[in-house]
């Protein structure tokens, strides 16, 4: 059965705001990635999705269930985490996950305890008193705990510390072998790259493209900053072969890309060469999108 | 299918018990020393001493149940009830949209109308059990203190009636919180109009020119000199039933309808 099947979902919110004609669908047992940049339209789709707003045209259904009008239905079965994690105030973590297990039924609090400690997580703090990361594992957990067989999870690891967010890479393996429907959106290339069958780019609006992540991981580039002792090596290095992206004088340093199969090429360069630092630039995810997608890759349009 | 959510009602009573307490304690320990201070010989004293005073600005105080009926519930009562209801009624929808945590509700396996439905029996029955409270707190304090002075059919009308405007503001300002996703929009129309019909009632009482004031406040539907009096009042407190009902329905066919920014 089909996860999520999304057609032709339009919300117009004037301005050229809102979402138009999207439409994707995610098979059982797949995990897809969600990217663009802000305002592109992403907690837009997951809205429809959740059932919190009703589309202008097209539909969105889960596990062939309306999402608008069977959202009811739709709840027993998914897990989700949005992007601005908001709980009742005044109520502890402990409070608020039980309140959760109650409103689903959920009489086995063992899944909720394995997260609890899986995230390292101190739940009986005061939500108010909590910090992002906190928040965001006491909602990891109210979307996990229940086993569900879809997950929405809308930038997911917002506000975890790098070590948290690779547990939750762990998690998120964990839940794909079991075989569970997953939508994610995130900004975070890492998030993604390993864990994603397929990823949609979204942007004003619009579906630009979905590719399958093998195609996507052979992108193989990296941007390289390079500074340079002295003024005679800034120059040197200007003269072979390689695609400058930036030069700085200021700081003797340039900003290189270069494909994996160049490696050799400037290490041989650099070797000769007067270097005081070189440091990898990490590509934003958009913009590793954004260059695969110009590398002619036109007929996924 | 049912509408009520028996989960969903004790969390509304967890969060909301702490402003419940304060002002159903507040109004039952204020008819309790109404009750116990007003006896006869208080109650003929002040009498006597107001008795050169042009207006007596306490309106009609001479006996125990007139007192009862303009000060407790035409004044205390109401200032506490209105607080009250543009608190909670803020706090069950249109603030919880506001700051997201609707989300947090509604990801769970319930309908919008349930969560709306749950919501106004909470509202309710939290009022009526803060009637029912002030009426045996009242009831019990002057049967200790002065047996046999307070006409208990009258005051019982009276906390009904009460009871019943109250009911109608838990619906003007449950509707204003259904409708809106800002909790700023839905106390400025819910607050608002609770706080013109308070100022249009207070300032109708003032002078002869202003009573034309009393037509445009829900407050003159609870009239509580035609209950003391035992004139005819159970028309318009039906009236303040059907208003109730209509204004709770509204807000929660709008609840359901509308998109939610969460």
């Amino acid at each position: 059965m089909t996860a999520i099947k999304i057609q032709h979902l339009t919300k117009d919110y004037g301005n050229n705001k809102g979402i138009f004609d999207i439409s994707f669908q995610i098979e059982e047992g797949e995990v897809f990635g969600f990217v663009g940049p802000n305002g592109a339209g992403k907690t837009t789709t997951i809205r429809h999705l959740m059932g919190f707003i009703k589309s202008q045209s097209g539909k969105s259904t889960i596990l062939n269930l309306d999402s608008w009008n069977q959202s009811k239905e739709i709840q027993k079965h998914l897990g989700y985490l949005p992007a601005e994690i908001a709980f009742p105030a005044n109520m502890t973590g402990t409070q608020i996950i039980q309140h959760v297990a109650n409103m689903r039924g959920v009489r086995d609090m063992t899944i909720a305890q394995q997260l609890i400690e899986m995230f390292d997580l101190d739940p009986s703090a005061l939500i108010k008193r909590m910090s992002k990361g906190m928040k965001q594992k006491v909602g990891i957990v109210c979307a996990f705990m229940h086993d569900p067989q879809i997950l929405i999870l809308d930038e997911p690891t917002t506000g975890l510390d790098p070590l948290m967010q690779s547990v939750f890479v762990k998690l998120i393996h964990q839940e794909k072998q079991k075989g569970k429907s997953i939508l994610m959106s995130s900004h975070l290339f890492e998030e993604i790259e390993g864990t994603c069958d397929r990823i949609a780019m979204i942007k004003q609006g619009r579906l630009i493209s979905v590719m399958n992540s093998q195609d996507f991981k052979h992108f193989d580039k990296t941007t390289y900053k390079i500074t340079f002792g002295d003024l005679q090596n800034f120059h040197a290095i200007q003269k072979e072969g390689f695609t400058f992206r930036d030069i700085h004088e200021e700081d003797l340093s340039i900003m290189l890309d270069i494909e994996d199969l160049q490696i050799n090429e400037l290490i041989d360069a650099l070797s000769k060469r007067d270097v005081t630092s070189i440091r990898e630039i990490k590509y934003s995810l958009e913009e590793y999108f954004m260059n695969f997608y110009k590398e002619g890759n036109h007929d996924h349009v | 299918m049912t509408m009520f959510n028996k989960t969903l009602f004790i969390h509304l009573i967890k969060t909301n018990l702490k402003i419940f307490l304060i002002i159903a304690g507040s109004l039952s320990l204020l008819i309790g020393i109404v009750m116990s201070i007003f006896t006869p010989e208080t109650m003929h004293e002040i009498a006597k001493t107001n008795m050169d005073a042009p207006v007596n600005p306490l309106g009609d105080i001479t006996t125990l149940i007139s007192f009862v009926a303009n000060q407790y519930f035409g004044n205390f009562a109401l200032i506490f009830g209105i607080i009250y209801s543009i608190i909670i009624g803020n706090k069950l929808i249109a603030d919880q949209v506001d700051k997201g945590s609707m989300a947090y509700h509604l990801s769970t396996p319930i309908t919008r109308t349930q969560y709306t439905f749950t919501s106004a029996i909470y509202f309710v029955s939290s009022l009526l059990l803060m009637f029912g409270l002030v009426f045996v707190v009242g009831y019990g304090v002057a049967e200790f203190v002065q047996p046999g002075e307070l006409p208990v059919k009258e005051f019982f009308a009276l906390t009904l009636g009460s009871l019943l405007l109250h009911l109608t503001f838990s619906g003007i300002t449950f509707l204003a919180s259904c409708l809106f996703n800002r909790s700023s929009n839905s106390l400025a129309l819910g607050a608002g109009l609770s706080v013109f019909f308070y100022a249009t009632n207070m300032l109708s009482g003032m002078s002869d020119s202003l009573e034309f004031l009393k037509n445009v406040t829900i407050i003159t539907f609870f009239d509580s000199n035609a209950i003391i009096q035992n004139e005819s009042y159970g028309g318009q407190l039906i009236l303040l039933v059907g208003l109730t009902v209509v204004l709770y329905f509204i807000g929660i066919t709008i609840f359901k309808r509308k998109d939610l920014p969460l």
